[in-house]
Parts: structure tokens; sequence; C-alpha cells
């Protein structure tokens, strides 16, 4: 089963981030607990790990605004 | 003023026990940063790593209907007292089925069945209210203390200098424990406090100062078994300053920029988590093998509060209006 990533929440006022880079490319293996992506929010920029072990699939693009807890992607 | 070391040291059982306790608040906090990172939890995480040793040390002292007030900072106060794990993670996650039905969140953990009578969002709020339990167990007799914990920071509000004068005054059954993990927020010790260390505020209001190190596991136990008995016995109230040091940040999101990294390598160096495990297994009260099994099933149990967590519903709407003034009770 597919594991859905999600924008997650990184600050207390937090509630939209920007994914500004992935750090693995689409279709590549990711491992749990390497850097997934670069997420801007609240003037800050912060490197979330990945959350499974699996293929990445990216849902979402660059650069645009997601509310906390959209789907941008997934590990299968 | 001081008073003098009385207390024996933990015996072995206890030690590990501390340890056990110490290990909870390790892997549930990770168990936690993983899940909010990963977008599954939406809440303020304030980690306690580096500061469990301190906490489990301290409460293995009290009884489990001794009172606990704590501040947002306090996951591993409220671990080491007691609340349910299950209970804990659903609260965090914002469940009906979690400590308050899912309408306090994190900052606000509150388990009066385990001694944790109200966790407060403000600084230094939390003292006055630790005095108030205390007198409450002086008027009706019945023996229970109660045990405050609070930052550096929180020693520079006025409510720490009133509470403390107030508990002297009436001799209340309290313990003050500054957990001084030395950065109030992003702000240095030394940039927020005008005096040497905390313990020696308690000169000021008639009452013993001690200061200890918090990470090693026998010295705070000690510290903490001394002001238990002094509260008992009805000889008042002891601040404790307990130095410690935290290893992610005031917040999740926080990256520590302003602590210096040679001060964060040495702290995580001297993590007195694994430190009390070797001081453990050297001595022969357990042997490795049996702290792995502790480990594993405080894992199994962090996972299956996780996944507890995530199932649980939501509250129903209708809670919005519940345990709130939301009309008016008197016409």
């Amino acid at each position: 089963m597919a594991y859905d990533i999600l924008v997650p929440q990184l600050s207390f006022s937090m509630t939209e981030g920007t994914i500004v880079e992935w750090l693995a490319e689409d279709g590549a293996a990711v491992t749990e607990g390497a850097p997934l992506f670069s997420i801007e929010a609240d003037k800050s920029t912060v490197e979330v790990p990945a959350p499974a072990s699996g293929t990445l699939s990216i849902t979402s693009e660059l650069n645009e605004a997601y509310a906390v807890g959209t789907v941008i992607g997934s590990i299968a | 003023m001081t008073s003098p070391r009385t207390s024996n040291a933990p015996d072995g059982d206890t030690l590990v026990e501390i340890y056990r306790r110490a290990q909870l608040i390790r892997h549930c906090g990770e168990q936690f940063l993983k899940t909010i990172r990963a977008g599954r939890i939406q809440a303020p995480y304030y980690s306690p790593r580096g500061q469990e040793v301190l906490a489990a040390a301290t409460m293995v002292t009290l009884a489990a209907d001794d009172y606990v007030v704590t501040i947002y900072r306090g996951l591993h106060d409220q671990l080491a007292k007691g609340v349910p794990l299950k209970e804990l993670w659903a609260e965090y996650a914002g469940k009906a089925s979690g400590s308050c039905k899912g309408k306090g969140g994190p900052m606000h953990i509150t388990h009066p069945a385990s001694g944790v009578v109200v966790t407060t969002g403000v600084v230094g709020s939390g003292i006055p209210i630790a005095n108030g339990l205390a007198l409450a167990s002086q008027v009706n007799g019945d023996g229970k203390i109660a045990l405050t914990s609070f930052g550096d920071g929180a020693t520079n509000i006025g409510a720490f200098h009133e509470a403390l004068n107030l508990a002297s005054v009436w001799k209340l059954p309290v313990i003050f424990l500054c957990q001084n993990n030395l950065y109030a927020e992003h702000t240095s010790f030394a940039n927020g406090t005008g005096c040497e260390n905390i313990a020696m505020r308690a000169a000021s209001y008639g009452m013993p100062g001690v200061q200890v190190n918090g990470n090693d596991a026998v010295a705070m136990y000690r510290a903490a078994a001394d002001a238990v008995a002094r509260a008992r016995a009805g000889e008042g109230p002891t601040l404790i300053e307990a130095r410690t040091f935290r290893f992610e940040g005031h917040i999740l999101g926080d990256d520590s920029h302003y602590i210096p990294k040679e001060e964060m390598a040495a702290a995580i160096a001297a993590d007195p988590v694994p430190a009390l495990r070797r001081q453990i297994v050297a001595a022969g009260y357990a042997t490795d093998e049996a702290l792995d099994a502790i480990e594993d099933r405080i894992v199994a149990d962090v996972a299956e509060a996780l996944a507890y967590a995530i199932a649980e519903p939501y509250p129903d709407v209708a809670e919005l209006g519940r345990d709130v003034l939301d009309v008016e009770i008197v016409p």
C-alpha cells in the first residue's frame, strides 16, 4: 500500500508550506529517515525526512503553496 | 539556607525503573517527531530529549497520588509521572478519547488520575497553582505533596517570586523544580538571568535551595527525595535547580542556531540515557539483555498508542459547547 506524503506542520503557526526542492527524484528509491524534501514556511526552510521506504512518486508542483495535510506525493 | 543531603541513593531496582521511564520518554519523543514530520499529527512539539533522566529520577520519588503541575515543555514530566500512553497520544492527535477529550491538545495535558493535575501554556503560571494544591493538602491533612516543574526563564516571572514567598510563609508541602537547560526559548541563561544560579534565589524566601546535576540519576533522585521528605514532614518547600540540556530546540522547527555547536556536541556526547544504562550494567543491577527487553516492550507500547491515536475518532461538534462557558449558568 502506498504511503501518502503529507505537508507537515513544522512550526506553531504554520498553515501552509511550499516545496522548494525534492531531495530525491520522482521514481527513485527512498529510505525512511533520509532527507526527502525541503519545505519553506514562515520564512524558514526545513528538510523533511522520508516517512517510509520505497519508490517515490511526486504528485505536486514545486514552488507552490499547499495547506498543511495536503498529499504531495507517495511512497510505494 | 541549604539542607544536608540525608536521602539514600536509589537501590538497583529503582535505578532500573528510572531507566525504564527515561527510555519511555525517549522512544515516545522519537515517535512524536517522526509522526509529526510525516504530517500524521498536526501539533506543536516541544522535545524533552536530553531531560529524560531528570524527570524519571524525580518522579519515582513521588507517590502515585502526589500532584504534578508542569508546563507545555513537559512531555517528560507527564510520562515519568504515569500519564497513560494511549490517552496522551490521542490527546496530541486531538481525538475524543484523549486525556482532555481532544480539546486540550499537547500543551495542556491533564490527567488527575496519575497526579498530573494541569499542564499550563504560560511560562511560570503553574507555580502558584502548585501552591494551591499544596494548601489543599495541608488543609485536608491528606499527606499529598505538590511538585511544580518549570524552566530557568520562569524564575524571572513575578509569579515565581510571589509563590515561593507564600509557600515559605505557609510552610506548604510543595517542591519547586527548576529544570535549568540553560536556554529560555532562544535566550541564554547569562543573557536573561541576573544571578549566578537559580538555587540561590531560595535564600530570599527562607527555604533551602539545592543545585544538582539533573542528568545524574543518583544525584537527582537524592535531591528530590530530600525535598519530598521535607514536604511530607511539614517542614515546607524546597527549590531545586536541576542542571540539564536540551538536544532538539525549544520547539519543533527550532534548529538551535543560537547554541554554540561545541556546547551542543558536548551535551549530546554526555547523553544521560545511555550513561545511566552503562551505570546500571556496570553495577550489575541489570544485564544488557534485560534492559533490551524493557526497551522492546516500550517500543511496542508506543507503536500501539500511535495506532490507537490515529484510528480514534475526533470529538463530536457538540463537544465545542461542553466543558466551557457556552451558555450562562446563572441567568
